[in-house]
């Protein structure tokens, strides 16, 4: 029940491009090619077992069935070989998607713009693997559906002139007939399909809103709601489908009339004896034979469409990534004089946002212009202003995931654009917004920031990071694994591990974005201690909106209209908390 | 049978339907009937075609091929026409069946919403079991129509071949049976790869949605190798899954082929011994062989059609599982919701086990709080503390295995849904915006509302301007495909909502949770200012409630940690500074 009409042809060129894909579609093209060499020889060995029953009985009919037999267990090959050749190409072609899908959503900047996590694992897994007929199936098809019926012709023609030309006319008329329906009745259908679309809206609608729904006390009503929503799908479709299975029905018709039109004349020249019997039946066996691919065709496009949107939403999503202009979540490619070029150090020399004017990763609009800002060795920075103003995108720069179109970030005298990235990154510790956790134990979650870390300051660490509750609670201590499919942590718990993480790290420019988010004002005081003990004499650009760790910092800017301020001026959303910001 | 998974019998989208009354019996014998004419038209075409062909290669006179001329054309034109109907009633099968299901699906999805349903109701799971639907009786349809094909062919065929000679037709019946035996052995073997293959499908995902949380942390700490190694072990793994199952559908399409190919010949060769014998006449012997043609190629196409059939299988089994879910509440067959007086709530002595069984911690433990008349009462506490439980209790969504939660002195489970809702409303941390007009979505509350009414509610819960500003005013469509709006202006619409349902006690559960913390206070002082006199219990985590409630109650683990009151400004509340009462230490929770 998906809308009959494609915003785009068949053939996906950033598909074909790829070698696989094409080797794909070569074999596959190649195995229909020999199944249906299979078919004629099949008919012919069965037309002439008829033919000499009819006639002379005395036969041998041994040579023929030995034909036939090869025939089939020929088609029975080509049917294994193909569906290998098929999941071997999709399987490769997706491998190729996934990787590129993969990179692109994992360049630094954060998530791709325009997807989240969960729909690019989606589009990964279940939406790639939607490619399987259309890479498998559809495309081979396609090419069949262009060569086959006019090899049938042929083979058909060679038996009898007169039938070829049947044939062949009917071929002609196949895809015309077949454009000039399908073009008016998709007209037709895709009126009605926005109608159709409104009514399944409404149903997720309903669905969606259940919670909402019981709590009212309304669930009563919706459900006739669904029910009548149903009832006009269902008729809008029917009515819709009406109209876009007609083409369907003409080429069916066609397909079948041409039989007819074989047959008829067939028999009626065998009366004159003008033809063989045996070619005459041959004729009859390959004629329905020569539409199959041409149906088989448009049926396989329709059953792929889901697999080719998925496909071109990957592709579209890669390439808009790659094309992301440079300062807008780009990697800076560091000359090749810059790679493995010493890297200074911010505890001996400053770090320097000057005139920085950028955007946060993938966005166009830039949030900081003009924006500048110095971080002493051995200073806290504190960074307060409201939401959007900058802050996240404040610290992409520093860990170089954003460049600016503007201005410099600089460590000491160097532009960090021509820094090696990996060096300079190993001078940092960064604490994202949003902290993740792999599928692993805690103490390789803990040990990624430093893998030469020993239990027992993995342990001081969590602890001082009040987490001595989490470690007692999970049952193999350090060695629990976590993340997805391991045990289950609290956002204040992840927090906690995130944090531990980043000091776990010995750096000398940490990056803490909100440390205390997700901490109740008990553990918040906890963190802001060790905070405060760990950051002493180290560089620090703290972001937080949590009056608890301005405490922490030897300087709070303000971000505020694409600038940093000095503290004296606190942006009017930090002044509106009813807890005021301690000066 | 490679690794096949244990399902039970009839355990298909055919079956689950039937159990469920969900399939039109009008539209199934249509698409039977349909089915079976053009199935034997296909079979007629070729039959009589065949007959046409060899009589005419004795040379009959003319007129004695008219009557198989007629028919070839007949059935020539009527199998293309018959298709067709057989199409539009395997849809019409599909729709109908379709709007079955989805009733079905919310009768059996409520109850459960949200507590009952795995990952709390979240829209998406209830989204793909709305799709699962659809998945279901696309297989259905297909299911129905190729075994109609399948079946129609193989009988009918049968009975024209018993007509000509009983031996050859003996051959074509076993011959089509073992051919729909190997077709269905293909989905048998392929469903055992299937389900592994959705395991390490599930796993990639899990990769993958860690891959891109975790990128910047690996980045930063130079270990992006760690997600690569993993996301290619999964790949190996799903190519190495995704080829065994290719072969194992191969090898069993071609079993299908071969099946059908040896029962050709062998009808062939017993029907041409049958025309050595004198019983089967050579014209006849072409019409047998081209009816086994089309009846064993029909059953052998039955194995191209079962993948789409396994997709609508799965998509029965998941919603299967959903009808083995057992609500969390029972309604009861009587309202005493009119014997309530007032909006005061009271929990004593809750405690609500766990859904798991007594293998977890219980929900909620010996929980006794009250919200008086006016009076406004924050719970706090760390994440799974049971802040939300705590709420659905009092909203009958949640059922207590011990201690007693009224409302207006009456228990809540001997209150239906409709009349709990007139003693207390809820707003979620994000308030869905039904695809209606903005009047609709209010009067869900209250469906008697006049417009002034819902105007005045929209008015006190601070959409005034915004709702001024509407062109349609309270026409205006909003929602999917209508006018989208901000998360504050859910908030908020939530709000006129309860403020409209003339509910007493208003049960707030993370109002701010999708907003600006720099917006957020402003908002949440707003929402309680709407409430007025209302009696309120809201769960916020934000320093700002501090100044703004009565009391605040202090969960963690299930059980009630503290509870202390406070002095509330009587007005002004909204921007009262607070962090003296933030600082009590009674006030906070264990760390």
């Amino acid at each position: 029940m998906r809308a009959p009409s494609p915003a785009r042809g068949p053939l996906e060129h950033r598909l074909l491009g790829q070698g696989a894909v094409r080797r794909t579609v070569a074999a596959s093209v190649a195995l229909g090619l020999l199944a249906s060499g299979s078919i004629v020889v099949q008919a012919l060995a069965l037309s002439r077992l008829l033919a000499g029953a009819m006639g002379d009985a005395r036969l041998d009919p041994l040579p023929d069935v030995a034909w036939l037999a090869g025939a089939v267990a020929l088609r029975g090959l080509c049917a294994v070989a193909s569906e290998l050749v098929a999941a071997r190409g999709s399987e490769a072609a997706k491998a190729v998607l996934r990787a590129r899908l993969l990179g692109a959503a994992l360049r630094p900047g954060g998530g791709p713009p325009a997807a989240g996590p969960a729909e690019v694992a989606t589009l990964a897994g279940r939406g790639l693997d939607a490619l399987d007929p259309y890479i498998g199936r559809c495309l081979p098809d396609l090419v069949l559906a262009a060569t086959v019926p006019i090899a049938l012709a042929t083979v058909i023609g060679s038996l009898d002139w007169v039938s070829g030309i049947v044939v062949a006319v009917v071929l002609v008329l196949f895809p015309t007939f077949g454009l000039l329906v399908g073009e008016s009745s998709t007209r037709l259908a895709t009126a009605r399909w926005a109608q159709v679309e409104a009514f399944g809206r409404q149903i997720a609608d309903v669905f969606e809103g259940l919670p909402t729904l019981r709590a009212l006390g309304r669930s009563a009503q919706q459900r006739a709601r669904i029910a009548g929503a149903g009832e006009a799908l269902r008729q809008a479709s029917l009515s819709t489908l009406r109209v876009a299975l007609l083409s369907a029905l003409v080429l069916d018709t066609l397909a079948s009339v041409s039989v007819a039109m074989v047959a008829v004349p067939l028999g009626l020249r065998l009366l004159d004896g003008s033809i063989h019997l045996s070619a005459a039946l041959a004729v009859l066996i390959i004629a329905p034979e020569v539409f199959l691919p041409l149906r088989r065709a448009s049926a396989e496009f329709h059953e792929s469409t889901e697999g080719l949107a998925a496909a071109r939403r990957a592709m579209d999503l890669i390439q808009a990534r790659a094309s992301d202009p440079p300062r807008s979540g780009g990697v800076p490619s560091p000359g090749a004089a810059a790679r493995g070029a010493p890297v200074p150090d911010p505890a001996r020399v400053p770090v320097t946002l000057h005139r920085v004017r950028a955007a946060p990763p993938g966005r166009e609009r830039p949030v900081l212009d003009g924006a500048s800002l110095r971080i002493h060795p051995g200073e806290t920075v504190l960074v307060v202003g409201a939401n959007g103003a900058g802050k996240t995108t404040t610290l992409a720069l520093l860990t170089g995931f954003v460049v600016p179109s503007e201005g410099a970030v600089r460590v000491g005298d160097l532009d960090l654009r021509e820094l090696d990235p990996g060096l300079w990154r190993r001078r940092l510790s960064y604490l994202p917004e949003r902290p993740a956790l792999l599928a692993a134990s805690l103490a390789d979650n803990l040990r990624l920031a430093d893998p030469a870390a020993g239990d027992a300051r993995l342990r001081e660490l969590l602890e001082a990071m009040g987490g001595a509750d989490l470690l007692a609670r999970l049952p193999d201590g350090l060695a629990t694994r976590l993340g997805e499919g391991g045990r289950a942590v609290s956002a204040g718990e992840r927090q906690r591990i995130a944090l531990a993480r980043a000091l776990l790290r010995p750096a000398s420019l940490y990056l803490l974005d909100e440390p205390t988010v997700h901490l109740d004002e008990a553990s918040e005081a906890r963190v802001v201690e060790a905070l405060r003990r760990h950051l002493e004499g180290r560089s620090a650009l703290i972001v937080s909106h949590r009056p608890a760790v301005a405490g922490l910092a030897d300087r709070v800017v303000a971000l505020e209209a694409g600038s940093f301020t000095p503290a004296g001026a606190l942006p009017p959303a930090v002044r509106r908390s009813p807890l005021g910001v301690p000066a | 049978m490679i690794g096949e998974v244990a399902a039970p019998r009839g355990s298909g989208v055919l079956g689950m339907s039937r159990r469920l009354g969900a399939l039109p019996p009008r539209a199934l014998a249509a698409v039977a009937g349909a089915g079976t004419l053009s199935t034997a038209s296909s079979i007629g075409l070729l039959a009589s075609s065949a007959w046409l062909i060899t009589r005419a290669s004795q040379r009959p006179p003319v007129l004695a091929l008219a009557v198989a001329i007629g028919s070839v054309q007949a059935f020539a034109l009527g199998r293309g026409v018959l298709r067709y109907l057989q199409r539009l009633a395997a849809h019409g099968l599909a729709l109908g069946t379709l709007g079955r299901l989805r009733t079905w699906l919310f009768d059996t999805v409520e109850p459960l919403t949200p507590r009952g349903l795995p990952g709390r109701g979240t829209g998406s799971i209830v989204t793909g079991f709305v799709a699962d639907t659809e998945l279901a009786t696309e297989g259905l349809a297909r299911a129905v129509t190729v075994s109609v094909d399948a079946g129609a062919s193989a009988v009918l065929g049968v009975a024209v071949a018993a007509l000509l000679a009983p031996g050859p037709a003996a051959i074509l019946l076993a011959a089509s049976l073992a051919t729909l035996a190997m077709a269905l052995g293909a989905a048998r073997a392929g469903r055992g790869a299937a389900a592994r293959e959705a395991v390490i499908r599930a796993d990639l995902a899990d990769a993958v949605v860690d891959a891109i949380r975790s990128g910047p942390e690996l980045l930063v700490y130079g270990r992006e190798d760690l997600v690569a190694e993993r996301l290619a072990q999964v790949r190996r793994l799903a190519r190495a899954a995704a080829l065994r199952r290719a072969a194992a559908g191969g090898v069993a399409r071609a079993l299908a082929v071969w099946a059908a190919g040896a029962g050709l010949i062998a009808v062939v060769l017993s029907g041409l011994a049958a025309h050595r014998a004198g019983q089967l006449s050579g014209v006849m012997l072409a019409v047998l062989a081209f009816v086994a043609l089309v009846v064993l190629d029909q059953c052998a196409a039955l194995a191209a059609a079962l993948p789409g059939i396994a997709t609508g299988n799965a998509a029965a089994a998941r919603l299967r599982g959903l009808a083995r879910l057992v609500p969390p509440v029972r309604e009861p067959a009587a309202d005493r919701s009119h014997a309530a007086s007032g909006s005061a709530a009271a929990l004593a002595g809750v405690g609500v086990a766990a859904p798991g069984g007594d293998r977890e911690p219980p929900l909620l433990e010996d929980v006794s709080l009250a919200v008086e008349a006016g009076q406004r009462v924050a719970l706090i506490g760390p994440t799974g503390s049971g802040k939300s439980s705590v709420l659905h209790v009092l909203l009958h969504l949640l059922e207590i295995s011990r201690g007693s939660a009224t409302l207006g002195g009456v228990e809540v489970r001997e209150m239906t849904h409709a009349g709990l809702a007139r003693h207390a409303a809820w707003l979620a941390d994000d308030t869905h915006v039904f695809a209606a007009s903005l009047s609709d979505n209010l009067r869900l509350a209250r469906p008697d509302a006049a417009d002034a009414e819902c105007a005045e509610a929209l008015e006190r819960a601070g959409l005034g301007p915004w709702y001024r500003s509407l062109p349609g005013g309270l026409r205006t469509l909003l929602g999917a495909g209508g006018r989208a709006l901000s998360a504050g202006e859910r908030q908020r619409l939530g709000m006129a909502r309860a403020m409209l349902s003339g509910a007493g006690l208003l049960l707030l559960d993370e109002p701010t949770a999708h907003i600006d913390p720099a917006a957020a206070p402003r908002l949440l002082s707003e929402l309680l200012g709407a409430a007025g006199a209302r009696a309120v219990l809201v769960v916020d985590h934000g320093p700002w409630l501090a100044g703004a409630v009565d009391a605040v109650v202090t969960l963690d683990g299930g059980r009630v940690v503290s509870t202390a009151a406070r002095a509330r400004p009587t007005e002004g509340r909204a921007g009262a500074p607070a962090a003296a009462a933030a600082r009590d230490p009674s006030g906070t929770p264990r760390g």
